[in-house]
């Protein structure tokens, strides 16, 4: 299958999932108890008639149910994701001015799990068995049932209140306005760590747990016989013949694990008051803030398609059966 | 059956998983009896340390008992982890067993339906749902349901797509069997024991989705949870650690419980019976 | 002195094997420049000596006793550094699987490239000598092809990169394992004669594990039996062909099928199975957008099977040989044509009348593993059919302990389960289970690849007995044209979809007319050895 056409399967099928994103959207609005237009303004009670007016004729809420869904998908597809009565502010911009520290706190969290889960799952099957077997396992199966709000509360507790080793919460210091760039990043960079060690945990220890098994699963291969076979050592048939191998469905899988990786940062962000769009998505949740909130979900649904992208682009460099399939 | 017991339990983890399991649910079943008042009302001084002033683990912000609304939240979560599950496992199961079956377009139909529902981020739709129909039990369990259904449909589908292709079970179409004596007696029985344990992690995730959404504050507000209890610790975490550790605890215990009990269920109902 | 000489080799088993040793003091010993064939059925432990000279045994199974000399050294004292050292230079090896041999995800040329480099012969031009290797191979366009994946190869391409590895670094030794097993029949002689050839030219020992009494006799100068990790018989391949020693040779010898005499055909007016324009084509794609893969499995089958024939479908892998079996029963459904039992239409058959067709048209499957339901007892698994069609539970288990008993198992079958037999014993099973519905036809489909040589001949003799008793038509699918030959009356012979050639079974030994099936024919393995033996004994 050529680039070309597999790519616009891609687009279309993106195309498609934000289409069912903004319908799922559209019916959960109608779905409320009470005026949609309510819904839209924010549930407000003080809610200005002339807005709430407005927005009825924005959204053409006296339209026939389809013409309404249809006015509502085109408007999204115009990036035009309402008003935040609230905020007084555009919902895109409210959520555009969040999205670099969200991308910088998933992306970090993405590589540490998928990178430290490789590497200790790796560790652990080679060992099988051993001491170093059993310790990664025992964490990685408590790591995997750990709430990641709660996870956070306790490495703050540990870490900055107990240690006092990194700040406890925020993007940067108070003072970071006065520093220069390098201090600047170093500062972001400190408080960087807690969160991205909360996020990253629990998907770490997914990904050990399935790279183990997956290793294991690849010694017994033929192909790792014929190795030993042509006179490799153990160390070479590891990074030359399993460790690529045993990486692939490990990647395959973080693909799938995205959308809980997004959904993970909504709480870590809360916990950190990380000012991302899981923080902002908090403060919609507060303040029932239902434009925002939707606007939220259609955005943390393309975020995840992307890190869809990302992992597949991952899966292509290491298996070439991809490609020629 | 006996053997099936006696598989269970030579593994230790196993073991380990259940008892947990046993004193969660008696937790959740015997609250009013080790517990008698409200886990709302005050029952002693605010702030108080654990094993001050008769609390166990101490009171939280309002003066109320960790104890008894951990014990109290037990009820929440179990009664959550098994209703949405049940609710994504008729969703998914339903759908699975269909595409699985019908082949050709409505497999491609629903395949595509479930792939857009895994890019969906989960705990967001969770979130929006729960907000916009405001919380309840009943729109928490709606939600969990919703959104956890996808993993279940797509092991359903592999499943029935597996065995009903199995010689055996193309034997029995040619032995004269009616269809549902063959869905009934061969296809089922073979294909359920990988649903049955990922039917038993789906009650870990959906607790840890329940402690989470009551966290942000969208708990039922009728009900004490576990969840809600770490949120509302939160704040005075530097002054009163007690508040956030304990119920934190009785959330990782019970859902690594129940993934203990369902590594062991996987060990026990799928061993390697294809090739044996 | 010889290349190699085992000695009195013992391998033990783990605890809970069903023997204590794998290997019980077996002695052998390969020259340059010889092929010493390795024979035995499954469970004899042949593929375990050849793992242990290079020490590739698995974790569990130690070697307790005996001595493999090499170059004047014992293999089994030989410290790790010096074992990786000879793996793969001075001895080299090549595997029964083609498909999982070669690691997937790595070109097939840098990984032959690796066995050079590793043993430090990379003075020159590595890539140029890959090259090289994969022209003496006879690797089309080697050139380009060193950049292939495994995966963009066939399994005899697949094979031939593995030659060209093992013979890298220019072995002394090649040890073959079963290399030929998982390919088609003409796939396997293409295989053989480049290793003869290679074996001449280059002056090698070649220790060549096998199952297949046939390819021994014409590949083999010496020959080694093996039967439960012990040495049954050695020598002369011609020897122990021509005047094997022990009974255990000569049973091996006689289970190989095709010999005997070839059925002639009665013609008949109405054929019980006629089959008209039969067509399929699979369809599949990878995603919505891509372009889908056709796959022809039946293109214009014409065929009928008389009453009390056997017709025997031969086709190598991919021919459509199988899916014409389950079109047959309606287990997959045709795109076209006509297919008419006993005067009526099956296409057209639904509810009941399809019903009482399949009971009266019964199938055997290939995987005796598969096609038993592991959770349910043996007894379980054939009155459900009788039972199906109205039977009591008393008559059907007293009509299931007549089958067992009658294919050789016996009423204390019907309470154990599937796991609890072995592979020949589940096929007489699902033997059992398919006569205790009273058929008139029998579909066999591939029912005895996956069986020993000696187990496979004892299933054959069954059906042939069985067959005769009820009066049984039969439609036999196989790869093997040996098979073929041992029981039908007719012979089709396929390959990619379509009907090469058809006829009475004598006709198409003496005077095959498609050029496929003379390629078919040469390409049995011990065909000449065979032949001659045939002879030899019809004038003795």
């Amino acid at each position: 299958m050529s680039i070309i056409t597999s790519l616009t399967g891609k687009i279309i099928g993106i195309v498609f999932t934000i289409l069912v994103i903004a319908t799922i959207n559209f019916i959960l609005i109608h779905a409320t108890p009470g005026d949609p237009a309510m819904v839209i303004a924010g549930q407000s009670g003080a809610a200005d008639p002339k807005f709430i007016a407005d927005i009825r004729a924005a959204y053409g809420l006296d339209q026939p149910f389809l013409i309404q869904l249809g006015t509502y998908i085109g408007k999204v597809l115009q990036f035009d994701l309402g008003y935040s009565y609230r905020q007084r502010a555009d919902v895109s911009a409210l959520i555009l001015d969040r999205l670099g520290p969200t991308l910088l706190l998933t992306l970090s969290a993405f590589f540490v799990s998928l990178i430290g889960g490789v590497f200790f799952g790796a560790l652990a099957g080679k060992r099988q068995g051993t001491w170093a077997d059993l310790a990664i396992s025992m964490v990685s199966l408590l790591l995997y049932a750990t709430p990641v709000f709660w996870l956070g509360l306790m490495l703050v507790l540990v870490f900055s209140i107990q240690l006092g080793w990194v700040p406890a919460f925020g993007y940067a210091s108070i003072r970071a306005s006065s520093f220069g760039p390098w201090d600047y990043a170093m500062d972001v960079a400190r408080h960087l760590i807690l969160p991205v060690l909360t996020l990253a945990a629990i998907y770490m220890a997914v990904y050990t747990r399935l790279m183990r098994s997956s290793l294991i699963e690849v010694s017994h291969e033929d192909h790792v016989r014929t190795a030993r076979a042509k006179g490799l050592n153990e160390r070479q048939i590891l990074s030359r013949h399993m460790l690529r191998n045993a990486a692939v469905p490990v990647v395959t899988f973080a693909g799938l694990q995205a959308s809980a990786l997004i959904g993970g940062s909504v709480v870590v962000e809360t916990v950190f008051s990380w000012p991302g769009l899981g923080r902002l998505t908090y403060d919609a949740v507060t303040a029932r803030d239902y434009p925002v909130l939707l606007g939220l979900f259609l955005i943390m649904s393309v975020l995840v398609i992307a890190t869809n992208l990302l992992t597949d682009v991952l899966h292509r460099l290491i298996d070439p059966r991809v490609k020629g399939r | 059956m006996s053997e099936f017991f006696r598989t269970f339990l030579s593994r230790p983890a196993g073991i380990v998983g259940l008892v947990l399991l046993v004193i969660v649910c008696l937790m959740a079943v015997l609250a009013p009896l080790i517990y008698p008042g409200s886990p709302w009302d005050m029952a002693g001084m605010p702030f108080a340390r654990p094993g001050e002033a008769g609390m166990l683990l101490g009171s939280d912000t309002l003066g109320r008992d960790i104890a008894s609304g951990i014990v109290h939240g037990a009820r929440v979560s179990i009664l959550i982890g098994l209703a949405s599950t049940l609710t994504a496992l008729f969703i998914g199961v339903t759908l699975g067993c269909i595409a699985g079956y019908a082949g050709g377009m409505v497999d491609g139909a629903i395949v595509r339906f479930t792939e857009i529902f895994q890019t969906i981020p989960s705990f967001v739709l969770a979130i929006l749902f729960v907000a916009i129909l405001t919380p309840s039990i009943g729109t928490i369990i709606l939600a969990i349901g919703l959104v956890s259904w996808p993993p279940l449909s797509r092991l359903t589908r592999a499943q029935v797509k597996t065995v009903t292709q199995r010689e055996f079970v193309q034997a029995a179409r040619c032995q004269g069997q009616s269809t549902l004596s063959i869905v009934l007696r061969h296809v089922l029985p073979n294909a359920v024991s990988p649903i049955i344990v990922a039917g038993s992690l789906t009650v870990a995730a959906a607790i840890l989705i329940e402690a989470a959404l009551s966290f942000m504050g969208l708990g039922d507000p009728n009900f004490m949870s576990w969840g809600y209890m770490v949120g509302a610790g939160r704040t005075v975490i530097r002054q009163a650690w007690w508040m956030s550790v304990f119920p934190g605890i009785a959330i990782l215990l019970t859902v690594v419980a129940i993934n203990l009990v369902g590594e062991a269920l996987n060990d026990t109902l799928n061993p390697r019976i294809s090739r044996a | 002195m010889s290349l190699l000489q085992i000695e009195n080799l013992v391998l033990g088993l783990p605890e809970g094997a069903d023997r204590l040793r794998a290997v019980d003091g077996i002695s052998i010993e390969v020259n340059r420049n010889e092929i010493v064939c390795l024979v035995g059925e499954s469970g004899s432990g042949k593929s375990m000596t050849a793992h242990a000279i290079l020490g590739l045994l698995p974790a569990k199974v130690k070697a307790l006793e005996g001595a493999i000399r090499f170059g004047g050294k014992d293999l089994l004292k030989l410290p790790a550094r010096e074992m990786r050292q000879l793996r793969g230079s001075r001895i080299a090896m090549i595997f029964q699987e083609p498909l999982t041999a070669l690691n997937p995800l790595a070109k097939v040329g840098s990984q032959v490239a690796e066995a050079i480099r590793i043993h430090g012969k990379a003075g020159g031009d590595v890539e140029a000598r890959v090259v090289e290797l994969f022209g003496q191979v006879g690797l089309p366009d080697p050139a380009s092809i060193i950049s292939a994946y495994p995966f963009q190869l066939s399994g005899g391409q697949r094979q031939r990169v593995m030659i060209a590895m093992a013979l890298s670094n220019d072995p002394e030794l090649l040890i073959a394992d079963e290399p030929t097993t998982a390919l088609d029949v003409t796939t396997q002689r293409q295989i053989l004669d480049l290793i003869l050839d290679l074996q001449k030219k280059r002056d090698m020992g070649v220790l060549f594990i096998t199952h297949d009494i046939g390819v021994v006799a014409d590949i083999a100068d010496r020959v080694v039996v093996l039967r439960h990790g012990k040495v049954v018989e050695q020598g002369e391949a011609s020897t122990v062909l021509d005047t094997p020693q022990t009974d255990y040779t000569r049973d091996l010898l006689d289970a190989v099928p095709g010999r005997g005499a070839i059925r002639s055909v009665r013609d008949d007016t109405t054929p019980l199975l006629e089959i008209k324009n039969l067509q399929k084509v699979f369809t599949t794609r990878q995603s919505m957008f891509s372009k889908p893969r056709r796959v022809v499995a039946a293109d214009d089958l014409n065929l009928s099977l008389q009453r009390g024939d056997t017709l025997a479908v031969v086709g190598e892998s991919g021919s459509g040989k199988s899916t014409l079996a389950r079109m047959v029963l309606r287990l997959i459904e045709p795109d076209n044509g006509v297919i008419n039992f006993d005067g009526a239409s099956v296409r057209a058959m639904k509810g009941e009348a399809l019903r009482q067709f399949r009971r009266r048209v019964q199938i055997v499957f290939q995987d005796p593993y598969a096609s038993l339901d592991p959770r349910l007892k043996i007894g379980e698994s054939i009155v459900r059919g009788p039972m199906a069609f109205g039977a009591s539970r008393t008559d059907a288990t007293k009509t299931a302990t007549r089958w067992l008993e009658k294919v050789g198992l016996g009423a204390h079958a019907l309470d154990r389960f599937p796991h609890e037999f072995s592979g020949g014993q589940r096929q007489r099973i699902c033997i059992a289970r398919a006569l205790a519905l009273d058929p008139v036809c029998l579909i066999a489909d591939e029912a005895v690849s996956a069986l020993d040589v000696s187990v496979q001949a004892q299933v054959l003799k069954l059906l042939a007995e069985l067959k005769s008793e009820m009066g049984l038509s039969v439609l036999f699918i196989t790869h093997d044209l040996r098979v073929a030959r041992e029981i039908a009356d007719r012979i089709v012979v396929m390959q990619n979809g379509r009907i090469v050639e058809q006829a009475p079974a004598a006709a198409l030994f003496d005077q095959p007319q498609a050029d496929y099936t003379r390629r078919l024919l040469q390409a049995v393995p011990g065909r000449v050895f065979f032949e001659r033996r045939e002879l030899a004994g019809s004038a003795a």
